[in-house]
């Protein structure tokens, strides 16, 4: 009933190289570069802050770096001038930050972006001076605070101010955003507010360090 | 699916309902080959929904056999089987690398895969065999284990960190799988006969392990379902007397 096929031994290799060069070649490895297709660019960082003792006493700092067509930052620098805070001493104040791109038409908004993407994103506050332990940490080298704060930044009393951020991101343990925050005023004095952006993908834990800057802004505080 | 189901099974059965058992059924073993139709999600190519597996059309290599209880229509069937459903390609390379570039806002991420979709089935169940001496219509349903050999594993490099790798681990998960068909038997011979067969085969979703995935953004896929519809053609030895 059955018959069987007798290969010759040289039949018999050229089927097993036959079969290998198959196996092999169904085996192979592929590797591909995807390219970012867009990239927003970040322009402006405002605060807005609320007296939540006196909801009439509401103001908006702005820190804004334009770009030109390049995307390169315009030679006459950041504009400061409204990148400025007067509080009220023993005070909270409830703050939310906000990220435009104004080299976009309409401006884009940023901040909802972030607010999307918060698993590898995250802000950090810093009042400078401060006597506790930098959370960002101080330019060295070539680096620089970003205006208004001095570098290197000149002794004095610290600023006393205490950020909370009260955002969550959706991390299986989540950690801080920073688009929502309150700030907590103490006895009068001057200093600085420093706030970074990170980008973290598949890094944020909650620290500062993995990661890079998206964006770096100083505000000027003033609690009188 | 259910649809082409319906209508495959009428095709085959329709033209032989008509005949009754003429003779005992015989217990029989076969060896099957044919082409694996990954179906639905395990199909799927949209980067977006973690659960499409990219899986392709690919082949599968089965041995199985029945044996029928006192030579009637009823009888205990068993196949192991072998099915690959190919590997990621680049383009679904590219589809993954724009939707992880996308969702880790990084300028560009750099995808390597390697492995196949293999896995090894297992299956026992009751299966009905009824029509003429010459063509017999078998229906039958199985289930058992289902054996992940691998399925492709897929590092993913975010460029903003060179060192920031990772990935999602080869699965040799061992599942609960299933199958459900018909075949359709001509006899060649006393003994050996033609068998082709459809059959849809699917197992409880395999689990995916993932290295080094810090943070809940962009395709995270942990359970992976693998479903494929199998056609094939192969021979059938009965046995005794």
């Amino acid at each position: 009933m059955f018959s069987t096929v007798k290969l010759t031994p040289k039949a018999r290799f050229w089927a097993g190289a036959l079969l290998l060069t198959g196996l092999a070649g169904c085996n192979k490895d592929e590797e591909v570069v995807a390219p970012s297709v867009e990239n927003e660019a970040v322009t402006t960082m405002t605060l807005t802050v609320t007296n939540t003792a006196l909801a009439t006493d509401t103001q908006t700092a702005t820190w804004e770096q334009l770009l030109d067509r390049q995307g390169n930052p315009v030679a006459s620098g950041p504009d400061v001038s409204k990148a400025v805070l007067n509080l009220k001493p023993n005070a909270t104040y409830n703050v939310t930050l906000g990220l435009l791109d104004k080299t976009q038409t309409p401006t884009f908004d940023v901040a909802a972006e972030i607010k999307d993407r918060a698993n590898i994103h995250s802000f950090f506050f810093q009042p400078l001076p401060t006597t506790q332990a930098l959370i960002i940490p101080a330019p060295t080298g070539a680096d620089t605070y970003p205006l208004p704060i001095p570098t290197p930044l000149p002794a004095g009393a610290p600023l006393n101010l205490t950020v909370t951020r009260t955002d969550r991101d959706t991390n299986p343990t989540p950690l801080p955003l920073g688009i929502t925050n309150t700030f907590v005023t103490g006895a009068a004095s001057t200093g600085y507010l420093h706030v970074v952006l990170r980008h973290q993908p598949n890094l944020k834990d909650g620290s500062y360090a993995p990661g890079s800057t998206d964006f770096d802004a100083g505000f000027r505080v003033t609690i009188q | 699916m259910k649809v082409n189901l319906l209508l495959l099974s009428a095709g085959l059965t329709l033209p032989l309902a008509g005949l009754a058992q003429s003779s005992p059924n015989k217990s029989y073993f076969g060896i099957n080959a044919g082409a694996s139709f990954a179906t639905g999600n395990f199909r799927a190519t949209d980067a977006g929904n973690s659960a499409s597996g990219f899986a392709k059309t690919g082949f599968t290599v089965a041995l199985d056999g029945a044996h029928f209880f006192h030579g009637g229509i009823v009888g205990l069937a068993g196949q192991v089987a072998f099915s690959d459903n190919g590997r990621l390609l680049a383009n679904d390379l590219a589809k993954l690398g724009d939707a992880y570039t996308e969702a880790f806002d990084v300028d560009a991420t750099t995808l390597r895969a390697r492995g196949r979709y293999r896995r090894l089935t297992a299956l026992v169940g009751p299966t009905l065999l009824f029509g003429g001496d010459k063509l017999k219509v078998e229906v039958r349903g199985l289930a058992g284990i289902n054996q992940m050999l691998g399925t492709p594993e897929l590092t993913v490099q975010l460029e903003d960190d060179p060192t920031n790798n990772f990935t999602q681990k080869s699965s040799r998960s061992l599942t609960f799988g299933y199958s459900a068909g018909l075949g359709l038997h001509y006899a060649l011979g006393e003994r050996l006969g033609l068998v082709a067969r459809t059959d849809f085969m699917g197992s409880s979703p395999v689990t995916i392990k993932n290295d080094n995935r810090n943070n809940t953004t962009g395709r995270f896929i942990e359970k992976q379902p693998v479903t494929s519809f199998n056609t094939t053609l192969g021979l059938a030895f009965t046995l005794g007397s």
